[in-house]
């Protein structure tokens, strides 16, 4: 209770230590940033934290944290010196509602979240593991850039942002990783909340109807980016009550899920429909086939399974920051052109430096938080700088749009970069290019049901206006730019695969070619080439609906000749419109390059570009629709408002099955047996979890435990649970982060040597090559080193450290034995 | 201004005042070992004098000096002890900015009381104590009083350089402020206007006069550029100071209380008669110290981790009334010899009560002659209660109040000097030492020595053997900084390799004492009374002697080497 209390307390004084300085960076936006400053005050404070620690200046201790703070502390004071503070103080007092709905908002939101997570915090299964480690492990170094807990003696090579910031909270907070980690969970689903509440707040706000009316329908955004769910809880409902089954003789296929063709749901229900983890299925909606038809899994998450889910992946972590960003991106949309500069003296930028700076330092850091989401908001604040260029005049797409779309994405691009240099030094990325999605189609019906509660608000929105203002739509325009994207990127797809095979280009020592039928299961390049075409043919639902968005939205937000200022209400205000116009088409932008292209990691297809791409979009899309929920109706008469608002009703209906039914499995209708409890430690058996407490007392030394697989629970549990570093953690995890096996295999053959050796001499050389100061034998590594197992068919060999090192711990199932570094010399 | 430049006899006077704090605080500086207090701090400067990349404490300007002071020349427990001595001794500059109000002759008093005092001096002789905190923080008070605003920036920065103790006297000062402010005898507002008129139609002011003081604080910070951590670890002393707040309780308050009588008479009961005259004559400056002393005060009594060194934060406002007061009486008569010999009346007396008082210690199996002891202190008290009452009746009472009040001050600087030996320098390391921390240094000295010669023995050369220290403490790694080939172990190397082994006296050493031969030192030492003051309270206030309890460990020797040994 203390910690939550504390959290809440450091989070609400950030955002009021740094809103002077939002308070006079955005003037455009009626909100002023409020609801936003406390995600700029962490990321602020996290920012100065991490570069003042890689730059030598500060230690990772309190110290170290309180620097930062005093800094935004007189930076406050300073602009607020500068500038009076006669205006902000009666800017508060006139806008006590929007402070007050916006600080209830989040106390709400971060009560809620944690209580949930008061009912399942164990920190289990997927990569939560890997979660608490780097948190432990910023948590224990010294300095930045943290030590990688999993590969002892190198930095954590991830975009470890995220965690930074959970860290700092719980360092400053006093709160130990296991309670950090369910508060970080927490505090991020209330960010979230309160950021995404505040850019739709804005939006609102700039209307007619004046900012005091947006309070209460701007509650839409957290809404549906957190709470909104993808329809496959529906599904899951209607197929355990036997919908379309029980008219189907026994061991017959149903046609309907058979057509649907998502995961499990193709089957009988069973009597356990609600039993194990079928909340997972959300996040597989989308079934990829290879070519000989066997099934791929592809990801298809969303904020709410996210955190029904409770991991701390980088992709959550940067949820509020995404709307933080967002947020500028409509404060620079509706900034009036006004002070100029040129970046590196070459490129003429319309923007004032200071703020190209802070937009900068936000598109960069997106790159630290979820490295994907660079280019892609780097490219939404290019947007929008480009539309706001267009102020007064026609809205026409010109050269002009691309040319100062293009200037400031590369600007932002390079100085992003540098500002966050440190990190891309010590950096290694699994990716390696961009490679043609040959053979992998998402089928229409997929991606509704992934979509679909976005999409019938968005595409309600986008046909009403159509339909209302004809002349303000350039179809023209929007068929030829959807024409031209989609059959660009397949023109580029076909030309990847075919100057591949052409000019026998290879990859890592292996023939492209080769690479694309090893990834899709087949054996001749043309054969699967042509499946694909056809598989595009046959299942064009996807595609249909992207071109259909594109058309429509890129005829909306340049109309030509016909547009200028007008808007299809007296209410509307078409800067509004045009922003959200551009948040569906960067959407469309993400969904439609995984049906033809996928960036190389180490899964090898797209497994991983749908899962971040449909993530971000979910994001943008979802503020869109909160939106066009909170205004669609003003412009619409009835019966058409009814039936529009009959239908969206239902379709929100469809998507609330799931966080519903998903939140009584999760928590076991809020009952847990040993009582709610933040503290997520959940180590098996709990006997080391005594050896973890002891060694947290002593100094920071590596750590010598056995090594398994990537998601054990139990492989790399000492240096997950105390931060240290040990020789070997999660060996796959370690080959992605490293990009390869070259660091990994070595040290896993040593790891089983140092165990399963008779020879003494071995065992010390191993203890001293990478400088071991504790070594454990437990449960774990007697069943990891058992007599036949793979690497030590001997079995485990203790009797040569019983008989050369003293045990500094011990219990009935664990030893920690201490490796004194005069026996390694 | 100009002429404040001037090297008058004034500025000459306060030089001398300055060298004779100066050498009261570094004589025998060196001689006791470390404290573990001590040692924490001593040990960092070291490491970073090797070149370590260690976090860097929130008490930068300590670790800068003496990190330097190690660079340049040997570290040593003197050097270890420098910085928090010089920074006390630069104490006395601060009635120099204070002369305008308290006028000269107090000013040189308080100069004197200050370099004097025995709380400063011995906290001053402390490493990691709170007076560089406090010395800076008050020096920055009197610059930016004297509206040198250059100088006001660079004590502040030491200060904040300084540490948890800081922010402490920060408090007092800001809650004083506060205070002062509702009793409407200061108005801040006004006050720090009047002070940053400095600015006023000068920019350039800040270029000519911040920014070397702030350079200064930059390459301090910056440990000469070597090492930026400085620049934020201050930042590190606020939480450190607030945490504070929530630990473990420090000294007792009746324990505080009764060091404060004990320990600064003159200046504790000067000053209050000065608090009671500001109050009586509405002079200002004393109304609002009488304010800083009760915050002060009553800050310490709440403040959960009190020591003994924060005895000196109460001191100095006492110390400013007192000096103006003993001043101030002085000046109430003429001096005539009545009031002079009314004064020796006071001190011959004074001394006899204190001699009769210590020789009860050696009365204390007999009841009746202890009664006699008292009658004779009562009886001395009635004659001097005469003596007065007589020239008052003749002379007036300002008179006799003089003679009174000036034997009295004479009598109590005569046993100020005289604790200048007691509790100063000489035994300021004994646990039963008020400003010892609870904690005395040991034999950490001959326990090195020993060190060295099963060094020599072994190796050749005095620092060069190895061994395994099992029970770690902060003093040790100080005192064995020079052996690299020493490891600090959780538990007993099951392979006893190691020539030396430190342990504590507690455990099983069986399979020691086949192969070595072990002999014991006293690591430290503590006060053996529980409550306010020993049973034998007479002993230790008059010769500090108490009941010690000790720690000891035990240095064993690889029989090998022992037979050169």
């Amino acid at each position: 209770m203390l910690d939550f209390i504390a959290w809440y307390v450091i989070t609400v004084a950030l955002g009021w230590i740094v809103f002077p300085i939002l308070y006079f960076t955005l003037p455009s936006l009626p909100g002023r940033g409020y609801s936003l400053a406390k995600l700029f005050g962490m990321l602020a404070w996290g920012y100065l934290f991490w570069i003042l620690g890689s730059l030598g200046v500060t230690a990772n201790n309190l110290g170290g944290l309180f620097f930062p703070l005093l800094l935004l502390v007189g930076a406050g004071f300073w602009i607020l010196n500068k500038k009076g503070s006669g205006g902000i103080r009666q800017w508060i007092k006139d806008h006590r509602s929007l402070i007050f709905s916006s600080e209830i908002l989040f106390l709400l939101a971060f009560t809620a979240m944690a209580f949930v997570r008061a009912y399942n915090p164990e920190i289990n299964g997927t990569e939560k593991p890997m979660e608490l480690a780097f948190i432990n492990a910023i948590l224990g170094s010294e300095s930045m850039p943290p030590n990688d807990p999993w590969l002892s003696g190198y930095s954590i090579s991830y975009y470890y942002f995220g965690f930074v910031l959970v860290a700092m909270m719980a360092k400053l907070a006093g709160t130990v990783g296991g309670v950090a980690f369910n508060l970080g969970v927490s505090l991020t689903f209330a960010l979230t909340a309160v950021g995404s509440y505040g850019v739709l707040f804005n939006l609102l706000a700039i209307r007619k109807r004046g900012w005091k009316k947006a309070l209460l329908p701007s509650l839409l955004a957290p809404f549906f980016t957190l709470i909104l769910s993808n329809w496959e809880g529906f599904l899951h409902y209607l197929h355990s009550r036997g919908l379309f089954w029980n008219q189907v003789p026994e061991g017959n296929p149903s046609a309907f899920w058979s057509w649907l063709d998502i995961q499990n749901l193709v089957n009988r229900p069973t009597g356990d429909s609600f039993g194990h983890w079928w909340w997972w299925r959300a996040s597989r909606v989308i079934q990829d086939y290879d070519f000989s038809f066997s099934g791929k899994e592809v990801i298809s998450e969303f904020p709410f399974f996210s955190f029904l889910l409770g991991d701390l992946h980088p992709h959550v972590l940067s949820m509020p920051y995404v709307f933080l960003i967002l947020g500028f991106a409509l404060a620079l949309y509706l900034r009036p052109p006004g002070r100029s500069f040129r970046w590196l003296k070459i490129l003429p930028l319309e923007i004032s430096p200071g703020f190209f700076f802070l937009l900068a330092w936000l598109a960069g850091g997106m790159a630290f938080l979820n490295i994907w989401n660079f280019p892609m908001y780097a490219g939404v604040l290019a947007g929008a700088y480009a539309l706001r260029n267009l102020r007064g005049r026609q809205l026409r797409l010109t050269l002009d749009v691309f040319r100062d779309f293009l200037f400031l994405g590369v600007a932002l691009g390079v100085t992003g970069g540098v500002l966050y240099l440190p990190w891309y030094l010590g950096f290694s990325s699994q990716a390696g290019g961009i490679l043609p999605n040959v053979l992998y189609v998402t089928k229409g019906v997929q991606f509704w049901v992934m979509f679909g509660p976005l999409l019938v608000p968005i595409f309600a929105w986008l046909i009403s206006r159509w339909v209302r203002n004809k002349t303000e739509f350039n179809f023209k325009l929007g068929i030829g730019i959807s024409g031209v994207l989609v059959l660009g990127l397949l023109f580029l797809m076909l030309a990847i695969v075919g100057l591949a095979s052409l000019l026998d280009v290879s990859l890592g020592g292996e023939p492209l070619t080769e690479v694309f039928l090893r990834q899709v299961g087949g054996t001749d390049l043309s054969q699967v080439v042509g499946e694909g075409l056809m598989r595009r043919i046959t299942m064009p639902g996807t595609l249909l609906t992207l071109i259909a968005l594109s058309t429509l939205g890129w005829g909306l937000v340049f109309p030509g000749k016909s547009g200028t200022s007008t808007s299809a209400s007296s209410q509307e205000h078409p800067r509004g419109s045009s922003f959200i116009l551009l948040l569906i088409l960067v959407g469309t932008a993400l969904v439609l390059f995984p049906e033809f292209l996928y960036l190389r990691d180490f899964f090898g297809y797209r497994i991983n570009t749908i899962f971040k791409f449909y993530y971000q979009t979910w994001l943008m899309w979802s503020l869109a629709a909160a939106y066009i929920m909170a205004t669609l109706g003003e412009s619409l008469k009835n019966p058409l408002r009814s039936l529009i608002y009959a239908g969206l009703g239902l379709s929100m209906i469809m998507g609330l099955f799931y966080p519903i039914l998903g939140l009584q499995s999760k928590t076991n209708n809020f009952n847990r047996g040993e009582g709610p409890s933040l503290d997520g430690t959940n180590l098996y058996p709990q006997t080391d979890y005594q050896g973890v407490e002891f060694l947290r007392s002593l100094p920071q030394g590596v750590i010598a435990e056995a090594v398994g697989g990537s998601y054990s629970p139990t492989h790399g549990r000492m240096a997950t649970y105390t931060g240290y570093p040990t020789i070997l953690g999660w060996d796959y995890h370690e080959v992605q982060w490293r990009g390869g096996w070259d660091l990994v295999m070595p040290r896993k053959q040593d790891v089983a040597d140092l165990y399963c050796t008779g020879q003494w001499d071995l065992a010390r050389s191993l203890l001293e090559k990478y400088d071991v100061r504790y070594l454990v034998v437990g449960d774990v590594e007697h069943s990891t080193y058992a007599v036949e197992s793979d690497y030590c068919p001997g079995g485990i060999r203790v009797d040569k450290f019983e008989l050369h090192l003293q045990p500094i711990f011990q219990n009935e199932r664990l030893i920690i034995y201490e490796v004194p570094p005069q026996m390694l010399d | 201004m100009k002429n404040e430049r001037k090297f008058t006899t004034e500025v000459a006077l306060y030089g001398l005042i300055f060298l004779a704090a100066l050498v009261l605080r570094l004589i025998q500086l060196g001689q006791p070992p470390l404290l573990d207090s001590e040692a924490r701090l001593a040990f960092q400067a070291w490491q970073l004098a090797q070149g370590e990349t260690i976090p860097v404490a929130s008490q930068v300007a300590y670790l800068s000096v003496t990190e330097g002071l190690f660079s340049l020349f040997e570290a040593s427990n003197f050097l270890a002890r420098f910085w928090p001595a010089f920074a006390g001794s630069l104490l006395i500059w601060l009635p120099f900015f204070l002369r305008g109000e308290l006028k000269r002759i107090p000013a040189l008093v308080l100069a004197v009381g200050l370099a004097l005092d025995p709380a400063l001096i011995p906290v001053s002789r402390l490493s990691g104590s709170p007076m560089p905190a406090l010395a800076f923080l008050a020096l920055a008070a009197g610059a930016f009083h004297r509206r040198n605003i250059p100088w006001a920036v660079f004590f502040m920065g030491l200060g904040l350089f300084s540490g948890p103790g800081f922010w402490l006297g920060f408090l007092f000062l800001a809650i004083a402020v506060l205070v002062s402010k509702m009793l409407g005898l200061f108005s801040p507002g006004e006050y720090f206007k009047s002070r940053m008129d400095y600015f006023q139609g000068k920019p350039e002011v800040w270029l000519v006069g911040i920014t070397p003081a702030l350079l200064t604080l930059f390459m301090m910070g910056s440990f000469i550029l070597s090492n930026f951590q400085g620049i934020s670890a201050w930042a590190g002393a606020l939480p450190e100071f607030l945490l504070k707040w929530g630990g473990p309780a420090g000294l007792g308050i009746g324990q505080f209380l009764t060091y404060l009588l004990l320990n600064n008479p003159l200046a504790l009961v000067f000053g209050i008669l000065g608090y009671v005259s500001a109050w009586r004559s509405r002079d200002r400056l004393g109304q609002v110290l009488s304010v800083l002393f009760m915050v002060s005060l009553l800050g310490m009594l709440v403040y959960p981790q009190r020591q003994a060194v924060d005895l000196i934060w109460p001191v100095i406002p006492l110390w400013i009334s007192a000096a103006a007061e003993l001043v101030r009486i002085s000046r109430l008569a003429r001096s005539t010899w009545v009031t002079q010999v009314l004064g020796g009346l006071v001190v011959v007396l004074a001394s006899l009560n204190w001699l009769t008082f210590t020789g009860m210690i050696f009365q204390a199996a007999r009841e009746n002659a202890l009664l006699l002891e008292f009658g004779l202190m009562a009886a001395s008290l009635a004659l001097l209660i005469l003596s007065a009452a007589v020239v008052s009746s003749e002379w007036g009472w300002n008179t006799a109040w003089k003679g009174l009040s000036g034997g009295f001050a004479n009598a109590l600087l005569l046993g100020l000097v005289a604790s200048l030996t007691l509790d100063t320098y000489i035994l300021d390391k004994d646990p039963r030492s008020i400003f010892s921390g609870g904690s005395g240094s040991g034999q950490v000295e001959l326990l090195v020595d020993s060190i060295a010669d099963a060094s020599i023995t072994a190796t050749g050369r005095p620092d060069s053997i190895q061994g395994a220290v099992i029970n770690d403490s902060d003093a040790l790694r100080w005192a064995l900084r020079e052996y690299e080939g020493f490891d600090y172990l959780v538990s007993l190397p099951s392979e006893m390799d190691y020539p030396l082994l430190i342990t504590s006296v507690e455990g099983d050493f069986q399979a020691l004492q086949e192969n070595y031969r072990g002999q014991d030192f006293v690591l430290s030492s503590h006060p053996g009374w529980g409550r306010v003051l020993p049973d034998d309270w007479i002993s230790w206030i008059a010769f500090r002697k108490g009941p010690v309890v000790r720690e000891y460990l035990i240095l064993w020797v690889r029989n090998d080497i022992y037979s050169g040994y």
